[in-house]
């Protein structure tokens, strides 16, 4: 049995104007120590995507199965429980806590889990080592986005989702950041899933799962994924 | 729709918990200051309007003489005041069952110090008598009552038929009045029954009345009026020399301690209402700045677009002028109901006359002018400095007062035992001072408030028969408590929905309602302690000053429970604004609030 499984996803939001489809029976399935990239255009589907795997939202229909427990199934307080023991998130403007500093950021995660890595430790693992005690506005962006992959890794989490984390990045920090997110998935064995409108960044992914009107359009098997380094775009 | 009436109209759906929470403090505020302030007027107008309409007696003229005045004394009286300012008649007053009986015989359809008839019809047959109405001194009657005493004069016996029951306008007062008599101790004794019999010219002429009206003397009880009677008892007694006793209305009990009551009412409506004009205007001023913090973003946008700082302000301008007008509003019926309310507590102690139908808007037109001036004149000011910056600089978030380290975190051993909740709480507590200090001078504003109203309702209670002092401290308490909890209610909400972001960050680690809630609630409740620690002795160095101003009631008379419900209060209205707004918490909407830079 495959680590992650989505079998017959369906996401629908009622309105007054109507029940619109977001998901439409999404299925596939992932393996552990996989880096998967999610690509789509903006009103894909990509964010209620990731939205379900992360038990920030419910499916409609379908089934979400991660290493053996159905998400799916799970009531409100069990998702909260579900974010806070297995999934780490990685978002485009990082949303750290302004009045804490990088390692409190941290802290703020793994206090609540149970078996959370070091913060100090993931932190210099992330190159942060020296900046430990300063603020988010002290950071550049890049390192900004550095404490909030620490954040999540140090977690330990079952998952790892990162939503356009070099959405607000110049290109060299993006690269630095993507490296960083592939070493995570390689050294940890860590399940990464990346969702980005980039196009170029298939290439480096093991699994590539394109997205559109809500439906998933093909999954590809990369069988020789590239370094993050030959990649231009 | 204008786009530009669109943004207006989204501004005020969307801060729509702030708009209602400025127009109930306007509300609060404006219905109270008008409400109270208005009492004073209310009182002294009823009574002149009863003075000038019973023609209420100026100068009572008492004969020392057992046989009364002679036809010389009372003509020249009547030379002196016009024949038509002086009403004459023959009182007596003797001991029954402990207490004194009292009987007029007078005119009573002169209008001078006209009797009301309260039940019944006045006197038409010699054996028919008029009853004061019940007093806690003087003894209830009803109609066809029969009342048996012996005729001072003619000493006989005569049985009497109460046709009536009337208000002698001297005789306001509901609590026990001292008589002339006294009894073997020598101490007056209280008066216990009074009754009128009607005679156009009594045989014996003891009593006399003269009303002079507000034209000669002033207003009632003002300066000059004091001061005119004073001149005329003083000329009255040359006139009649030692056989007379001249009593003015400064030592009638009913009229003169409901003037003196209706000032300190009107002082202490001075005091409180520049009190809670004062915290109304910081909470509205610290809400308008706090609210262009929050629009930092759309304000920088609408100048990239080109848009006039004026521009820009105006619709936050409007809103606090919406608020401020609604408010208003709501605040005149909340202070004509107050103010009608607050007059009326006082027959409890009072007879009180008619609530005059006379409207006076000062009070209101002040203090809501007052209120809707400041209020706009603060958005503009705070508006002005929140559009200010060139664009480019307001786009960018503002910068956080990063890196500087808090006080306590230079003692590792205390700093590193906190868990990130509390770091979080001390730095924001400590790091945004003039936001802190804005709030806990709120609170603690509103905290000294509702401890100045408990501290004045110990007094009144204390002083048991100063009641009219119960109704207005026990009003003060309510608006106090409310203005209180609305102010913590306000800045919790403020607190909430500028941390929408921090909240949905926790929401996405997994952290549970209660610890996400705990994480906004924890500074809200720091806050409201503050205030109630600080509020206490604040609030004694406040209710001295009030004690002081007012000649009433000390700091010592204040019960322990006020010092111990104050703080309480304070706490427990934290504890209910964090209630309501728990919803509004753990139902943030995670993704709008992280996948969008505000």
């Amino acid at each position: 049995m495959s680590y992650l499984i989505l079998d017959n996803v369906i996401k629908e939001y009622k309105s007054q104007a109507g029940a619109f489809r977001a998901l439409n029976n999404v299925s596939f399935a992932l393996e552990n120590g996989e880096f998967v990239v999610v690509l789509g255009p903006s009103g894909a589907g990509k964010t209620t995507l990731l939205n379900l795997l992360g038990g920030m939202d419910s499916a409609t229909e379908g089934k979400i199965v991660l290493d053996g427990s159905d998400v799916s199934a799970m009531n409100k307080k069990q998702l909260t429980q579900y974010r806070r023991d297995d999934i780490g998130f990685v978002f485009q403007f990082y949303n750290l806590m302004p009045n804490l500093t990088a390692i409190e950021n941290v802290e703020l995660a793994t206090e609540i889990c149970p078996d959370a890595l070091d913060p100090e430790t993931v932190l210099e693992s992330v190159g942060l080592g020296e900046r430990l005690r300063s603020f988010p506005a002290q950071l550049s962006g890049g390192e900004q986005q550095r404490v909030s992959i620490a954040r999540a890794i140090a977690k330990n989490p079952k998952l790892l989702l990162c939503d356009e984390p070099t959405g607000a990045l110049d290109y060299a920090t993006g690269k630095n950041i993507l490296r960083l997110l592939h070493d995570v998935c390689k050294q940890n064995n860590k399940l990464v899933i990346v969702v980005t409108h980039n196009q170029a960044l298939k290439e480096m992914a093991d699994k590539v799962i394109t997205i559109k009107n809500g439906e998933i359009e093909g999954v590809y098997i990369n069988e020789q994924p590239k370094p993050i380094e030959e990649i231009e775009w | 729709m204008k786009a530009s009436k669109k943004a207006a109209f989204r501004l005020f759906k969307k801060h729509i918990t702030r708009l209602t929470t400025i127009i109930a403090i306007v509300l609060v505020s404006v219905g109270f200051m008008s409400g109270v302030g208005e009492v004073e007027n209310k009182i002294k107008i009823a009574e002149r309007d009863l003075y000038e309409q019973s023609r209420v007696a100026d100068l009572k003229i008492i004969s020392n003489n057992p046989f009364g005045f002679t036809a010389e004394e009372i003509g020249k009286v009547q030379e002196k005041f016009g024949e038509e300012n002086v009403k004459t008649g023959f009182f007596y007053e003797a001991e029954q069952n402990g207490r004194a009986l009292r009987y007029y015989i007078q005119d009573t359809d002169n209008p001078i110090n006209a009797l009301e008839l309260v039940d019944g019809n006045m006197p038409s047959a010699p054996n028919e008598i008029l009853a004061e109405r019940e007093t806690d001194g003087i003894q209830a009657h009803s109609v066809g009552d029969t009342v048996v005493f012996t005729h001072p004069i003619t000493q006989l016996e005569t049985e009497f038929t109460v046709c009536g029951i009337v208000n002698n306008p001297l005789h306001i007062y509901n609590k026990a009045e001292p008589s002339f008599t006294k009894d073997t101790d020598g101490e007056y004794l209280t008066l216990g029954q009074v009754y009128y019999t009607d005679s156009e010219a009594p045989f014996i002429v003891n009593d006399i009345y003269v009303h002079i009206g507000a034209k000669t003397l002033g207003k009632l009880f003002n300066d000059s009026y004091v001061e005119n009677v004073e001149t005329l008892r003083a000329e009255t007694e040359t006139l009649l020399g030692a056989s007379a006793t001249v009593l003015t209305l400064e030592e009638n009990i009913g009229l003169y301690s409901l003037y003196s009551y209706a000032e300190k009412v009107g002082q202490i409506g001075i005091i409180f209402v520049v009190f809670f004009l004062l915290v109304t205007l910081l909470v509205v001023y610290s809400t308008m700045s706090r609210l262009f913090d929050e629009e930092r973003a759309q304000i920088a946008c609408q100048k990239t677009l080109g848009f006039s700082d004026w521009k820009v302000t105006k619709k936050y301008v409007l809103f606090v002028a919406v608020g401020a007008v609604l408010g208003g509003v709501g605040g005149f019926f909340v202070g004509l109901l107050l103010t009608s309310m607050l007059y009326n507590g006082f027959n409890l102690q009072y007879n009180m006359p008619r609530f005059p139908n006379s409207l006076n808007f000062s009070y209101y037109a002040m203090t809501f002018g007052i209120i809707l001036v400041a209020t706009v004149a603060l958005a503009i000011l705070s508006g002005k400095k929140a559009t200010s910056g060139e664009p480019a600089k307001l786009l960018t978030p503002k910068a956080p007062k990063a890196g500087k380290k808090v006080i306590l975190e230079k003692i590792p051993f205390i700093w590193k035992a906190l868990s990130f909740k509390y770091k979080s709480t001390v730095r924001n507590v400590l790091l945004f001072k003039s936001r802190f200090f804005m709030t806990v001078v709120s609170v603690v504003g509103a905290t000294v408030l509702v401890f100045a109203g408990l501290g004045l309702f110990n007094c009144a209670v204390n002083y048991g028969d100063a009641e009219s002092l119960m109704a207005i401290s026990a009003v003060l308490i309510v608006f106090s408590g409310l203005l209180c909890a609305l102010v913590i209610y306000n800045l919790t909400n403020i607190n909430v929905s500028e941390r929408t972001r921090e909240i949905a960050t926790l929401m996405v680690l997994g952290y549970h309602d209660k610890e996400v809630t705990g994480y906004i609630y924890r500074e809200v409740y720091i806050m409201c302690a503050i205030g109630a620690v600080l509020g206490v002795p604040l609030g004694m160095l406040f209710v001295n000053f009030v004690f002081d101003f007012i000649k009433f009631g000390s700091l010592a008379e204040v019960e322990w429970w006020s010092y111990v419900l104050t703080p309480v209060l304070t706490m427990a209205f934290g504890f209910i604004s964090t209630l309501l707004l728990r919803k509004k918490i753990v139902k943030t909407d995670m993704n709008a609030s992280l996948k969008t830079v505000e």
